[in-house]
């Protein structure tokens, strides 16, 4: 199996796994899953215009991921927002943090340069959702769970979550240094560990949706 | 300047794995101490349960201890009194025998409580006369009519006076279930021999269960329960849906000292 065709079809395609699963218990899903349904839905899309712009049309697909790491990180907000249930300044932080966060994607526009990799934002990203998956694992065990509670769909999404950003943080922090300074095979190579960490994360969700009962 | 020579790719390569392995350790270990914790949580609640159930069965021993003590002082002491008692009024001129017939009464009376307290029969008859005199006290109520089948011969009677004394109490237990709760007629007692031990099968005709029984049990059942559990007997209660109650005790490696 080529790398390409792991890259831009196999992967890109396994979204399918965790959407049909969610679309199929969305009447059992809470609110959290929900929320990472539509998340695949949006990356489902970017990631089909970000393919498409790219062996298709041939062109820089970079300036649609500026888009999505904004996108993206205001989703993970909400859905942080919705399983840590932060009260008073805390979800005053969950209401301030993406507003400052899509203006500086705004802003890393001009700084990086709209046709290249966005890799402050990407890690900033990162770096956010990493927190917020520590302080979900954090409360878990504080709150002294029991068996039951590993089993719960939630845990899965935010392990999901961690895994990804924690796996591809080093990729985003030198995205334009892959992309520019490195030989095509070092490329692909690189892609191939990411495009994984993307397929383990849809994996994860999939575990995740299976087990929604509500 | 010394000009580096580090493979830029390798060091981006280890650092992408590296932190991915972090990662999923940090996952590993956290899902470990989780289990763990509930682990150590399941062990107390387990140890908790055990000292409860210790607990009931020490109150049940000592319970025993003192309605033995005390049938012996009823039986032993006011029994031989009241004898001596009527033996006196015998003498003294009674026409139309009432006091004596007074006495008699108080007598039988002292009698059954002793013997209720403590069945005397369980050392000197064995199980099979005490369970026999236990049904014929409640046949001749007339509310209920209880079948007893014994088919296990002696060895009924060869059970240590421990398992004796549980097996008449968990019987005298589930009558008077039968009688506050099932408005049952009819009741069939059955001591069995199969390969598994000793098999006891009490069934009644009354209303059985509600649907909504929770697996809490009342205190009759926990009594029942704690005394099984100390002669080392297992009990299953069949859904039988409204066709009465009934439940199956086994007793295993039935001893016989």
């Amino acid at each position: 199996m080529s790398s390409i065709f792991f890259m831009s079809v196999l992967v890109p395609l396994s979204i399918l796994l965790p959407i049909s699963t969610g679309l199929y218990k969305f009447n059992r899903l809470p609110v959290t899953a929900r929320v990472i349904l539509y998340y695949l839905f949006v990356s489902a899309v970017v990631s089909a215009v970000a393919v498409f712009m790219a062996r298709v049309l041939h062109t820089n697909n970079q300036p649609v991921l500026h888009i999505y790491t904004a996108v993206e990180l205001v989703i993970f907000n909400w859905f942080y927002l919705k399983l840590l249930q932060p009260s008073g300044n805390n979800k005053k932080i969950f209401i301030v943090l993406p507003v400052v966060f899509v203006l500086f994607c705004f802003i890393n526009v001009f700084l990086q340069g709209i046709h290249h990799s966005s890799s402050y934002t990407r890690s900033i990203e990162a770096i956010i959702c990493i927190l917020f998956a520590l302080n979900y694992f954090a409360r878990m065990a504080s709150n002294d769970l029991d068996k039951k509670n590993l089993n719960q769909p939630e845990f899965y999404f935010n392990t999901g979550i961690f895994l990804y950003f924690s796996g591809s943080f080093m990729f985003f922090v030198f995205s334009n240094f892959i992309n520019l300074g490195l030989s095509r095979q070092q490329f692909n190579i690189l892609s191939v560990i990411y495009a994984s960490l993307v397929l383990c994360m849809y994996c994860i969700f999939t575990a995740g949706f299976i087990l929604c009962k509500k | 300047m010394q000009k580096i020579t580090d493979n830029i790719f390798l060091l981006i390569l280890l650092a992408i794995v590296g932190t991915f392995l972090l990662a999923a350790a940090f996952i590993f270990f956290f899902l470990k101490y989780q289990r763990n914790i509930s682990k150590q949580k399941e062990a107390m609640q387990k140890a908790e349960l055990e000292h409860g159930e210790q607990l009931l069965q020490a109150t049940l021993l000592s319970q025993e201890d003192e309605r033995k003590r005390i049938g012996q002082d009823l039986h032993d002491d006011v029994g031989a009194s009241l004898s001596n008692l009527k033996m006196s009024i015998a003498q003294l001129e009674d026409a139309d025998g009432t006091h004596k017939l007074l006495i008699d009464n108080i007598i039988n009376r002292v009698r059954t409580i002793s013997h209720s307290l403590s069945p005397p029969g369980l050392d000197l008859f064995g199980l099979e006369f005490t369970l026999t005199e236990l049904f014929d006290s409640f046949n001749a109520t007339g509310t209920l009519e209880i079948q007893f089948d014994n088919r296990c011969g002696q060895k009924i009677d060869s059970l240590n006076k421990k398992t004796a004394l549980a097996l008449y109490r968990v019987m005298q237990e589930l009558l008077n279930n039968t009688i506050k709760h099932s408005g049952a007629k009819h009741v069939a007692i059955c001591f069995d021999d199969s390969p598994a031990g000793l098999v006891v099968s009490y069934a009644d005709n009354g209303k059985g269960l509600p649907e909504t029984h929770s697996k809490k049990s009342g205190m009759g059942m926990q009594n029942i329960e704690a005394r099984l559990k100390m002669i080392g007997a297992t009990f299953l209660i069949p859904q039988t849906k409204g066709k009465g109650f009934a439940i199956n005790i086994t007793l295993p490696g039935t001893n016989n000292n």
